[in-house]
């Protein structure tokens, strides 16, 4: 199957993976380096998200919970 | 829980792994290219899992191993992370929002080749607990 087919013949639930997978990218696009940092060192890179989020979201739990 | 062993790769074929690819380096203007010696073991990796039922270990491995193969010349990372994490939406959304970001964040680490072992503990403990 060429890539043309590949656009075609796609499932829903492919191209909605495909749709959230590249909006999730592009979103922590810049955690990321480009160059293929694993495969020469062995050893990866990804720039730490911090708490923050992880507090939103249990601010968010305490919040609903008291509710 | 049953349903972290399933056909997890089934809904992504290997152009859909390109398609990603391609998006992330455009974004970046970065070169979006296979690689002369990643681009066919990992695809091979990945066709050869995409009809078998897969743990949630098994599918952050093979994220793991596809992203140190390298099939493209840039943001590896990123697409094997992207695709684990989005993989693991749908499976995670009954989970408390907390552990559940927990979970994406330590598979994200994973597959990124940047996981502690006290993160690795710490996913252990959480699919031990999912398994009660």
């Amino acid at each position: 199957m060429g890539f043309v087919g590949y656009l075609t013949d796609m499932t829903v639930a492919e191209n909605k993976f495909l749709k959230e997978a590249v909006k999730q990218g592009l979103r922590m696009q810049h955690r990321f380096l480009a160059e293929p940092i694993l495969s020469r060192t062995g050893k990866g890179y990804l720039k730490s998200e911090g708490v923050l989020t992880l507090q939103r979201i249990k601010a968010s739990l305490k919040k609903s919970k008291s509710a | 829980m049953a349903e972290l062993v399933k056909n997890w790769l089934q809904i992504v074929p290997w152009e859909t792994v390109i398609s990603i690819n391609a998006a992330l380096c455009e974004a970046r203007k970065a070169l979006h290219k296979p690689t002369s010696d990643g681009y066919a073991p990992a695809k091979e990796l990945w066709e050869k899992n995409r009809s078998r039922k897969l743990s949630l270990t098994e599918v952050l491995q093979i994220g793991f191993q596809c992203h140190r193969l390298a099939p493209f010349c840039n943001y590896n990372g990123n697409t094997f992370v992207t695709i684990v994490k989005t993989l693991l939406d749908d499976t995670l959304k009954d989970m408390p929002a907390d552990k559940a970001h927990i979970l994406r964040s330590i598979a994200g680490h994973i597959v990124a080749g940047t996981v502690t072992d006290i993160e690795r503990k710490q996913l252990d403990s959480i699919l031990a607990a999912l398994d009660k």
